[in-house]
């Protein structure tokens, strides 16, 4: 979509407002909205400009000005706005040399599938995060100066089994074996279709939904993989519909690594592929059906792996979600090393990179895998 | 059994640092010395530096290494395990 084709589209849809999204350095979508009387062809070139000093980890208050220029490749109509509401996803400019700025993650992403092409070793990178989150039903936590806790709960969990629900109807997942059982033991699976359909509705495809292992609606929900910087938009929308979505009918998402002691923790695979002219350059006769530069990829994740975790699995229990009371420690040695073709379908080699924490934020974790492309 | 190490090796302590350390600028600060900064870290530091605790068969090395092990399986690493509700206000967002 080109900017006048954004204004035809806001126009077919009856927009009346405007929503600005973009990234903070953590990797959280921010926003702020103008009415649609504000949108004009130009706002694609001259942006508008801000104040950035309380975006979390960017710049001090004496030098905050910054401008956004929204992408109109990125125009989606917002399902979640009480009015018809356009979403254009942005890039973070400075103001006075309108150099892009180098702590949004969208433009560190774009920059990493442009080193990608300058390389010369690839043309195109696929991404395709798998990222697991829990679905509750009550959320409480605190720390004051004379007490602490946190307390999660849902109506799945196995720690209810004996609760007096007037009356309590059972099938709550038992630990570790919400993989994944029909209802009424996966209570959660109307609220998944939900959402399912909310991001295909929103040109998301989806290829499927599950349980996860946990008890107390641990959930996956599979998207197809796409280029880099597009894949990072498509997961911040993931998201914002499965936050959005459960909000809507009174429950709470949480992508957080480790919710749940004793049970297992959201994780988020990624499959990835470089592509060239059209051809995967990980598909050969190596070993597990590998070409020398997928085996050479895995060897470059694998010896910055532990740098690569200040990105990728960025939360203190996240890191330590890797112990033997879950599946995932098992993951980095062994799945890391194996990549094998898929299904015919899919056409593309993809490889599961070690599992990191859906809390990961999605561009900047991705970032450090495609450079690694060069060893 | 440090001190006597000290005293055995004749180890110069260095010179005084007669200042508020609180009061220390950072670039000051980078060059003191400092305690681990969690318990991992201290059990990674005794086993480097344990020779001095081994003579005249005071601790020995079997002491040493299950003090260690015991320290970090049945402790530092169970609290690490725990989720702590910082990260609930940190992370249930994200």
């Amino acid at each position: 979509m080109k900017p006048k084709d954004v204004l035809a589209f806001a126009e077919k849809n009856a927009v009346k407002m405007v929503d600005f999204k973009f990234l903070d350095m953590p990797g959280t979508w921010q926003h702020f909205a103008v009415p649609v009387s504000r949108l004009e062809e130009s706002l694609f070139e001259d942006g508008l400009g801000f104040d950035g000093s309380s975006i979390r980890g960017w710049q001090p208050i004496h030098a905050s000005d910054m401008l956004v220029i929204p992408d109109p490749t990125t125009a989606r109509i917002d399902p979640f706005m009480k009015d018809s509401t356009l979403s254009l996803i942005c890039n973070i400019f400075d103001p006075v040399t309108r150099e892009p700025y180098s702590r949004d993650p969208r433009n560190v992403a774009q920059k990493a599938e442009r080193y990608l092409k300058s390389t010369g070793l690839a043309d195109t990178s696929y991404f395709g995060p798998e990222a697991e989150f829990f679905i509750f039903d009550d959320v409480r936590y605190d720390q004051t100066a004379n007490g602490g806790f946190y307390r999660v709960d849902s109506v799945e969990g196995q720690w209810n089994s004996g609760r007096d629900e007037q009356p309590n109807l059972g099938y709550k997942p038992r630990y570790k074996e919400g993989y994944f059982p029909v209802p009424p033991t996966d209570s959660l699976v109307d609220l998944r279709a939900e959402m399912c359909l909310e991001l295909e509705k929103l040109g998301i495809p989806v290829e499927a939904q599950h349980h996860e292992v946990a008890t107390a609606g641990q959930c996956e929900i599979d998207m197809k993989f796409g280029p880099l910087v597009e894949m990072g938009d498509m997961l911040m929308w993931f998201k914002y519909v499965i936050k959005n979505t459960a909000r809507r009918n009174g429950r709470t998402v949480t992508f957080m690594p480790k919710p749940l002691f004793g049970d297992n923790g959201s994780g988020m695979h990624v499959h990835v592929s470089l592509w060239k002219g059209g051809k995967p350059l990980f598909a050969g006769d190596k070993y597990a059906g590998l070409s020398e530069m997928g085996l050479h990829f895995i060897g470059g994740i694998l010896k910055h792996a532990p740098a690569i975790c200040a990105f990728s699995i960025p939360a203190p229990t996240a890191i330590v979600a890797w112990c033997p009371a879950t599946r995932r420690r098992s993951i980095w040695p062994t799945r890391a090393a194996i990549a094998r073709p898929r299904s015919a379908s899919r056409c593309t080699p993809r490889r599961r990179r070690p599992s990191a924490s859906s809390s990961a934020r999605p561009i900047l974790r991705a970032m450090p895998i495609s450079p690694s492309a060069r060893s | 059994m440090a001190g006597l190490d000290g005293v055995e090796n004749r180890i110069n302590p260095g010179d005084p640092l007669d200042k508020d350390i609180y009061a220390l600028k950072p670039e000051e600060l980078a060059n003191v010395p400092k305690v681990p900064a969690s318990l991992p870290e201290a059990l990674d530091a005794l086993k480097k530096d344990h020779e001095f605790l081994l003579r005249g068969d005071v601790f020995t090395d079997d002491v040493i290494s299950e003090w260690i092990e015991y320290k970090m399986e049945k402790e530092a690493k169970q609290v690490l395990l725990r989720p702590v509700p910082y990260e609930f206000a940190l992370y249930y967002d994200c």
